[in-house]
Parts: C-alpha cells; structure tokens; sequence
C-alpha cells in the first residue's frame, strides 16, 4: 500500500510535471464517481482483512485471561524494580526473574505505586501493572537462555534504569534453584561480615529490605536473601561485583539518583562490612 | 463582471490607526493581525520545544551518556511533547484559520472580533504559565505530556510542575474552545451570498469540522485537569487507587480528548493540501464531496477509538476488538483522502514550487505515520510496540511529515498574502530537501529502535546491539532538521524585507483569499467576484469554461 502510495506520487510528480514554455492550463477533470467507489471498496477490503488477522491473533493470545487457578507467578512492579513471588513454592525475589522453559505460565501482574508495564518482548505481549488491579497474561520460554525486557510505560525519575532480566531454566534446573531460594542463607563467617550484619539490623536496612533468616523481613525494597547470587545489581545497572555494591552503599542517589534509597553516610568500614556481608548472601 | 457587494461586519472594524505600533498590536482584534500573533506565538513555542528535543537528542547520542540528568530529562521530554502539541500546532493551525476562512468566505472579520482576542490571549498566558515552571524551584511537570495517573498525583509528582501543567492547559484549553465556537458562527453566519455549503474551500470545511471536534474534546480534557488539580490541591481522590479512585479513569478522560485531538491537527492540513495540491497541478480537487464526506466520517470515528491507545491496560478482547475495529474504520476515509490528493495530481501541470514539494511529500510521508497508525489497531501488535520508539516514529510521521509538513506548505503558500513579499524559492527549495533528509533519517530509523525493543522517555539506555548506532544517527537527523529551520527563518527574515514582490495573485490561484490585496487591507473587500461554483476566480478569469457550467450540465445530465 504504501508503494503504491509512493509509486503513484513519485510518477504523476514526473509524468505531470510542468514542461518548459507550458502555459496553458491543462484540460479540467472534474470528479469520477466510479473511481471514489472503487478506491472505498479497496480500502473498505483491506481494512476487513487486517481486521479479520487482528481478531484471531488477538483470540489466540488472549488479552487479561480469567484465572481459574492461582498463578504461577507473581510479578509486581515498584519504582524502579521488580518484585517476583511464587505462590507455589513461597519463593520471594527481586529483580532476575527465574522461570522453568517450556511451561506456559499464567503470570499475575500487579503494581505497587505508579502504573508500570511488563515487557519481555521474546516471551509474549507486553502488559501494564495497574495500582488498585491485577492484570493477567501468559508467558513462555521456549528454550532455556536469559531474555531481556523493560518497563514500558514511563514510571517516574528512572523508568530508563527498570530492565527486566528473566532467566528460563530447564524445569529441573528452575526446581533446584527454587529449592536453593527456600535455604535461609549460610551462616556468616568472618568478623568483617559479622559486623555488617549487625550494622544492616541497626541502620533501618531492614526497615525496608528483608533477608530470611534475619529480623529484617519488609518488603518495600527489593528482597536481599540471596543477593550474592545475582548477576546484577539495581534492575540491570550495574554488574553485581564487591566494588559496584561499595559505589551504591557510598551513596545511593549518586548512583540511582531519586531512587527510594536513602544515604546513609556511611565510613568506609562501615559500607565495606556490609559489602562483605551482602555479597556473601547466596 | 458584476461584482457582490460583501456587508459590513456588525461589530465596528477597529480604528485603522495605520501605525501598527506595539501597543496597536496589542489591543488589535483584527482577525489578521490576531492570525499573525497566533502564528507567532506557535513560532516562539517552537523555538523552546525545539532547543528541548535538540538537548534530549543530545542525551541520547551514546550509551550510558550523563549529560542530562533523569530529573531535567524527564522535564525536557515532558515539555517538549506538551508544548509541541498544545502550544505549536493548536495555535499555527488556529491562527491560520483565523486569518484565512474570513477571506475564504468573503467576510470583512470574524463573527466575533473581541472574543477571539480572548483566545489569541488565553492561549499565550496559558503557555507563559505552563514555561513559568522552569523558574519555580521544583522545576517543570515531568509526567510526561499525558501525565498517567497516579505517577501525576502529589504523592509521586510531589514539586509543583504538574500544578502549572494543569493551570497552562486549562487556559490555553479555554482559549481553543472559545476560538472554536467563534470559527463555527463566522463560517455559519458571514459566507458571502452565493458560497453555500457546497461551494466552501476545502480548508474552511475541514476548519468547520474541526472545530466542532474541538467544542466536544477540549471540556473533556478540561474536566480531567480540573479533576487532577482537586486532587493535588485538596487531596480530592478521583485518581488515587488507593483510596478509591481509579488509576485509569484519567487515561478514558485523557484519551477521550487527546484522539480526537489527533484529528483536530490532521483535518486542517487536510485542509491546507487540498488547497495548495489543486493549484499548483492546474486541477480542480478530485472528489470534492468525497473528500468532505469522510472528513466527516472522521470527525465523527474520532470520538470512538481513543482506548487503542490503552490496549495494554489489560481491559479485555471485546473492547480491544470494538476500539481496534473503529480504528480500522477510520483508516477507510483517510486512505479516500490520500487517493483523492493523487488522482488530483494527475493529468495536471504541476509546478514545483516549494509549497508543492511538501504538499506532495506530505501525502508520502503522512501514509507511513498513518500506516504505522493502522499497526497499532492490530492489537497484538500494539501489545509489543505501544510505549516503545516505534510509537515516537509514528507519532511524529503524523505531526511533523504530516501537520507540520502541510503548515509548511501552507506558510509557502499564503506567506505572499500575508506579508505582500514571496519567500525565496532558491532558499525554500533547499530548506525542503535539508528537512525531508533530515527528518526522514531522524524518525524512519526510530521505528527500527522500537522493534529492536527500546521503551520511549528513558533518558538513558544500555549498550545493546545496534542502539548506540541508531540513536547517533537518528540525533544527527535531528540537527540537520534544526539546521533547515534556522535556514527557513533567514528565509522568513530576507524575504520580509527584500522578497519580491507577490501581487494580489501570485500563484495564480481560485479561492476568494486571493480576490483580496496583499496584503489584505484593514477591511478585507469591498466587492468580491460572484461565487457560483467552487473556484470563483477560475470562473473569472476563464468565462469560456466556467466551473458552474460544468457543474450545471452534471446537474441536467443527473437529473434526465
Ligand atoms: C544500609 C541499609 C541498606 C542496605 C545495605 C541496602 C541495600 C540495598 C541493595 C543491595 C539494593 C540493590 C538490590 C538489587 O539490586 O536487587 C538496594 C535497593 C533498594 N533499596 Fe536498599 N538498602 C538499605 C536500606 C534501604 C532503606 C532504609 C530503604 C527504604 C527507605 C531502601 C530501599 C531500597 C529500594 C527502593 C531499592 C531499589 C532501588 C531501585 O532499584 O530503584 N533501602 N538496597
Ligand atoms: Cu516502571
């Protein structure tokens, strides 16, 4: 259509163009009914052909399916990153969203502020989370592999920096890293650790984080059980290394600025025992 | 020839103090100078929401780039996007309806000299309001231009920015409505004898109906402002969720306005390239009444497709099936207008001036914005690209290749009425091929970027495949456009002094505008040629084959 659009402009544009010493005016064509007709007919038909296409893919993937159980998985989005949590397991995590491939799982999304959006584009369609509702859609890997994605529906200071991370595992796989998610986490070891689990209970860390096995248990931050074993750190910002985790303790807002955070001025010490403590959580 | 007197306007025409002094200027309700003052407040508009996206590209060039922070990003795309929508192309497209359709129709003004003063300055103090946010401390809304609740409410916009949002838009939104019902009485009211509804120019038509489509958008979004404001100022909770309200009732409201009101700044450059295309190819518009009739249908289509832009909201496949089929509709009369345009091209003698080259690319480029519109009422497909670049690319296929285009044209076009001088040919045509290249290149590659999957306003990205590559060019488009522009406004400056001088007629054109001097003086006409079929002055200058014979003998022949 839009060749034809093109290819029409572009020849009349040549085929009609003034010729030199022309001054006349051309003969007047006045309207031709039949030619309306027939381009409302071919426009009429093109559109009921993509209307047709619309209707069965959109019957095919179905928009907001009805639970009849409980969902496989819950995601909730917050300003700036992502909650998961498995009903059938109890498992609880942020941000690397693990799924077993080849199971179409029916996903529960839900938001916990401001509209947010979930998009993992090779995994199906892309559905807003809505304050006050839950949405409802389908999602399968049908390979293993990690498959990126993003929020899509603009949330606030930095929407840029909540990517999506999810990770399909074989189904045995996925089940062993369930089970490894339920382990509360090994026991610390080394007075620099030591020291900085004391200081997360102190600091009001655990006002907002939880790490099972520990007092701290909220969920307005991400949840930091198993934080060592994440590749990333801050929805995909940064790599999940000791020195990154130092930049973001020094000082949340110069790394993340307006994230939920905030700075505590902490000594060098200080961060570095949490460092320790943190990266050993896994 | 005998000639028809044109009636005296009921309100007294302003004094005509010939010097046109500041202060002259101000207290005008002239509609030509009050269309000349729109056109410049769009043009001052420009140059802000221009320097904003010129500063986002910049951002964007790289990966990871620092040069703006999320806070004034945020602000900068929020500003771009409302000032380009509410404070560009609403009052370019009302000043030229404003100075235009009392000529169209042969009146001496508007129906309502002092009320559209009231508009021209509803519409600037709202947008001084609205840029007034960059000197408060908080800075400008950052919502972005439909400011989604909840993330509008104070609780998550907490500075005052989408305060002076809602004030700026609710006064500029005054300043359509009162435009709008003004227009619909000037072109009920004062046509002159002889020009019935079947006879009015194209461009007056699509002004009647946009208008209309204006008195029945704009109070929506109105109510919705007024509505966001209760909530922020008095802790109302129309749109808090979690006190009651609901998060996407705004979103109804919002769109509820804002497709019609894509529609409000698609039907006058309608207008505008059915003006300029039959000049300039020496034929009459192909398919008058067809071109009216889905003018209509679209206006009336519009009210009734504004939740596709909410088919990831999760509402349902009957509703996403009922709004994608009216959006498919609509795709009909729009895809009539665009052969309408070409077949009017054919069998002509066509001139290439600068207003037709963008009169003609225009129809090229406004195909692929409205083609990637009909991408979008394929729901599944709008489940992957709504809220990505691919949205951006479409978006602005529509305002810049298609609005801004056709203003272009039309500046072309009726600068010589306005002002007495041409613009320099040699200097448009070059500013035409700069901006086409350039804008091409900035937006034909975004569609690539959405589907390679980049989310719209996030001010900064990761360095995935084929991002950095892409955003790099599609910034350089951006500055050869800004490049073209600054060369389009030497071209305004030159000319102004040192163009040549237009005449009354210089495009050797039919509508009664061109009846008038140029430019036009303080009382339009004093006698207008009869009007008795479409092209008045065809008709005048060509007694031999006069339209209203043809359109006689097509009568007799119907009714034998
Ligand atoms: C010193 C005590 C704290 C420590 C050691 C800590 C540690 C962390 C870490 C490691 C992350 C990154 C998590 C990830 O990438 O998955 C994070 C993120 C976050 N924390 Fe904390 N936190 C502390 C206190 C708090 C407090 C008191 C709050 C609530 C006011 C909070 C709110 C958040 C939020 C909202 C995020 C997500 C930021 C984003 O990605 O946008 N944190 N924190
Ligand atoms: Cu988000």
């Amino acid at each position: 259509m839009l060749f034809l659009v093109i290819g029409l402009v572009v020849f009349y544009s040549l085929r009609y163009r003034r010729k030199a010493g022309e001054t006349d005016e051309p003969q007047q064509f006045h309207t031709h009914s039949g030619l309306e007709i027939g381009i409302l007919a071919a426009t009429t038909g093109v559109m009921g052909i993509f209307f047709f296409l619309t209707i069965t893919t959109m019957l095919a993937v179905n928009d907001n399916p009805a639970p009849d159980r409980p969902p496989d998985l819950v995601i909730i989005g917050h300003q700036w990153w992502w909650e998961a949590r498995y009903p059938n397991s109890g498992v609880v995590t942020a941000n690397e969203i693990h799924i077993p491939s080849g199971k179409r799982l029916l996903v529960e999304v839900r938001s916990a502020d401001v509209i947010h959006d979930w998009w993992v584009p090779e995994l199906g369609r892309k559905m807003d989370m809505i304050p006050g509702t839950a949405n409802h859609l389908w999602m399968e890997a049908r390979h293993p592999g990690t498959f990126l994605g993003t929020c899509s529906e603009f949330c606030g200071t930095q929407h840029a920096w909540m990517r999506i991370q999810v990770i399909a595992q074989a189904p045995d796989a996925f089940a062993a890293w369930e089970r490894a998610q339920l382990q509360k986490p090994t026991a610390v070891n080394g007075a620099v650790a030591a020291a900085g689990e004391t200081l997360f209970q102190q600091k009001t860390c655990a006002n907002c984080h939880a790490i099972a096995g520990t007092k701290a248990n909220a969920r307005i931050g991400p949840d930091l059980t198993h934080l060592g074993s994440r590749n990333t750190l801050l929805t995909g910002m940064l790599e999940n290394t000791p020195e990154n985790l130092t930049r973001w303790l020094d000082n949340p807002q110069q790394i993340k600025s307006g994230a939920h955070m905030p700075n505590f001025i902490f000594t060098k010490a200080e961060v570095e025992a949490l460092v320790e403590y943190l990266e050993h959580l896994d | 020839m005998e000639k028809v007197i044109v009636p005296e306007p009921h309100v007294p025409l302003p004094s005509g103090k010939t010097d046109r002094s500041l202060l002259q200027w101000m207290a005008s309700v002239d509609h030509k100078q009050l269309g000349i003052m729109y056109l410049l407040t769009a043009l001052l508009f420009f140059i802000a929401g221009g320097i904003e996206i010129l500063l986002i590209r910049i951002q964007l060039i790289t990966p990871d780039n620092t040069f703006l922070g999320p806070d004034l990003y945020n602000q900068l795309f929020t500003m771009h996007g409302t000032t380009m929508i509410f404070l560009v192309l609403m009052p370019t497209l009302i000043g030229l309806g404003v100075y235009l359709v009392p000529l169209m129709i042969g009146a001496n003004e508007m129906a309502f000299p002092r009320l559209n003063a009231f508009s021209l300055w509803m519409t600037l103090l709202g947008g001084l309001i609205l840029y007034f946010s960059f000197l408060d401390g908080g800075g400008a809304p950052a919502a972005g231009w439909f400011s989604y609740a909840p993330l509008s409410s104070s609780h998550y916009s907490s500075t005052k920015g989408v305060d002076y949002y809602c004030i700026g838009l609710i006064l500029t939104g005054i300043g359509s409505v009162t435009a709008a019902l003004n227009l619909v009485v000037t072109i009920l009211t004062l046509r002159i004898p002889g020009m019935d509804f079947r006879r009015l120019p194209v461009f007056v038509w699509m002004m009647f109906i946009t208008a209309f489509l204006i008195l029945a958008a704009f109070p929506v979004l109105n109510a919705g402002l007024v509505m966001l404001l209760i909530d922020r100022q008095l802790n109302a909770h129309f749109f808090s969720p979690a006190s009651g309200g609901s998060a996407i009732l705004w979103q109804h409201l919002f769109w509820a306005f804002g497709h019609p009101e894509v529609y409000i700044l698609a039907l006058p450059p309608f207008g505008i390239i059915s003006e300029v295309i039959p000049v300039f190819s020496r034929q009459p518009i192909f398919g008058y009444r067809f071109l009216i009739g889905s003018g209509i249908a679209i206006a009336l289509l519009a009210f009734g497709v504004w939740m596709h832009h909410m088919f990831a909201v999760g509402l349902g496949n009957p509703i996403n099936g009922f709004f994608a089929a009216g959006s498919m509709l609509i795709g009909i009369p729009t895809g009539i207008k665009v052969f309408n345009w070409i077949l009017t091209m054919r069998g002509g003698s066509i001139r290439f001036t600068t207003a037709m080259l963008f009169a003609a690319s225009f129809i090229v480029e406004f195909t692929i914005g409205g083609l990637s519109g009909i991408s979008f009422a394929l729901v599944p497909l709008d489940w992957q690209l709504t809220d990505t670049y691919y949205v951006v690319a479409h978006i602005h296929y529509v305002f810049l290749g298609g609005t801004l285009y056709a203003v272009f044209a039309g500046l072309f076009y009726w600068f010589p009425k306005i002002t007495g001088r041409k613009l320099s040919e040699r200097l448009g045509r070059i500013f035409f091929w700069l901006f086409f290249l350039g804008f091409n290149l900035t937006f034909m590659l975004q569609h690539v970027l959405g589907i390679l999957g980049m989310p719209r306003r996030v001010y900064t990205y990761p360095d995935l495949p084929y991002f950095g590559l892409l955003n790099l060019l599609s910034t350089v488009g951006a500055f050869l456009m800004a490049a073209s522009i600054g060369l389009f406004f030497w071209n305004i400056l030159t000319s102004l002094r040192k163009g040549e001088r237009a005449g009354d007629d210089p495009w050797n054109a039919w509508t009664l505008e061109w009846a008038s001097s140029s430019p036009p003086a303080l009382k339009n006409f004093d006698k207008v040629p009869p009007v008795r079929s479409l092209r008045p002055l065809w008709d005048l200058k060509h007694p031999e084959n006069p339209d209203w014979k043809n359109e006689k003998s097509k009568q007799t022949r119907n009714e034998k």
